[in-house]
């Protein structure tokens, strides 16, 4: 279903304008496209497979009734979808005040796909970013913060290190994310700046 | 009288905090309040936003780390479902309520057939407009859309008026909208004006208006919500002004 929507690759913003006139074909386009991204995504962040289909069932419902409000010039359709679906799944572990669980609690195993990450499966150029590069607990700390909404306080509390520690713990590791990817690694195609 | 909780928030940090905060900002790891100062530093900042710039490319790609999982077929047939559980207002204009409207135009189609034809049309566009106001109102009654309640000011006291503001946390680039309940129209001569107040006191106007039952304003935002830290009404000439003149009537902190 996804290879298919690649190969036929239509263009995400032309796509996005089509929705936002109530084109129901191409929001089909859009979700084979995307849909498993966006519920990785989801599922990454909750952990919970229902909560995740929740989620991103949302997260296209959005799409269908505001692909108006996508500014192509601030990054590609499906970094919208997926900061979106980051920010929705994190405020619903909020609401539910749960805390991260280990990886292992949930099998992904049984999941066929589950060896590759998200930009494994795009032909695109957004960078081809590994956390394994990073020393574990700045991975650790960024993760924490990045996929689970946690402050650097609630992570010093959570790992009961210094504030300071967690502090540098981040910025080291994306400090060393973009040495490696950007200040070195030349080779690797770059994406336009997008607002941040 | 906002302004005194605001400075008890460091709503304000330089360059060096700023920079110093600026990577854990990026991964959402300050808390609202401190995320707050370094996000108005960075759209005041040339300097500082550009040194986040670099970052950019980094944090888009962390989206694209998770493990992909293809999405059980349950979900696919959920969203398949979406379009026809959820027609689309655009695609239906005339859809909504169209029974009821329908009654209402045929009793006064008779009434003015012997008026003026121009009334007629005029009627319409405002049920039409009536529509569409009720469809943004519960379309802005959804999660994404911040609100932010203005405080009425003395000219105002006397009058039941309520005055939200909504503008989309996802995307602060989008229009926001002033609405307003009961706002008795303004003097002779006069309208209000919105005023979009940024960190350093500068006012851009945000469009003017006159009263009603209901105000719907749309406004676009010169560059992003995020650079602007209140909101104020003040009564001005009909034509606006340049800057605020008159008495202020509502007001806020964004
Ligand atoms: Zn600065």
């Amino acid at each position: 279903m996804l290879l298919l929507a690649l190969i036929l690759d239509e263009d995400d913003t032309d796509l996005m304008h089509r929705v936002a006139h109530g084109d129901e074909a191409a929001f089909r386009h859009l979700y084979e496209k995307y849909l498993d991204a966006v519920y990785s995504m989801a599922l990454k962040i909750t952990r919970d497979p229902h909560m995740a289909e929740d989620i991103a069932q949302d997260v296209f419902l959005r799409l269908w009734q505001r692909a108006g409000q996508y500014r192509s010039q601030r990054g590609r359709v499906l970094t919208w979808l997926l900061s979106i679906t980051r920010n929705h799944a994190i405020d619903r572990i909020r609401y539910d005040n749960r805390r991260p669980v280990a990886e292992e609690e949930l099998d992904l195993t049984r999941l066929e796909t589950a060896n590759r990450t998200i930009w494994q499966a795009f032909e695109d150029d957004v960078l081809r970013l590994s956390l394994d590069e990073l020393p574990p607990e700045q991975r650790q700390c960024l993760e924490l913060a990045f996929f689970y909404g946690l402050s650097h306080s609630d992570i010093a509390e959570m790992l009961n290190v210094p504030l300071g520690t967690v502090k540098s713990r981040i910025r080291l590791g994306l400090q060393k994310l973009r040495a490696i990817y950007l200040e070195e690694g030349q080779e690797q195609s770059k994406s336009p700046a997008s607002d941040v | 009288m906002k302004s005194e909780k605001r400075t008890g928030m460091r709503i304000t940090v330089n360059c060096r905090e700023c920079l110093e905060q600026l990577e854990l900002y990026l991964v959402g790891a300050l808390p609202e309040d401190e995320a707050a100062a370094v996000r108005f530093h960075l759209h005041t900042c040339q300097t500082c936003a550009a040194e986040a710039a670099t970052y950019a490319p980094i944090i888009e790609a962390l989206h694209y780390t998770p493990p992909l999982v293809a999405a059980p077929p349950t979900l696919v047939e959920r969203v398949a479902a979406l379009p026809a559980q959820h027609p689309r207002a655009a695609a239906h204009p005339h859809r909504t309520r169209w029974p009821s409207w329908n009654t209402l135009a045929a009793v006064l189609v008779i009434g003015l057939l012997f008026a003026n034809i121009w009334l007629y049309r005029n009627w319409r566009t405002a049920q039409t407009e009536l529509q569409q106001q009720r469809n943004l109102i519960a379309h802005l009654a959804e999660e994404q859309w911040r609100a932010v309640h203005l405080n009425v000011d003395e000219p105002l006291q006397t009058a039941p008026v309520q005055a939200a503001f909504y503008y989309s946390e996802d995307d602060p680039t989008a229009p926001g909208y002033l609405i307003i309940r009961n706002l008795p129209p303004p003097p002779a001569g006069k309208a209000y004006q919105l005023w979009l107040i940024r960190p350093d006191g500068v006012r851009d106007s945000g469009g003017l208006f006159r009263g009603g039952e209901t105000v719907v304003l749309p406004v676009e935002p010169p560059t992003s919500w995020h650079a602007y830290q209140e909101l104020g009404v003040t009564i001005e000439p009909a034509e606006g002004s340049p800057g605020p003149t008159g008495p202020r009537v509502l007001n806020g902190g964004l």
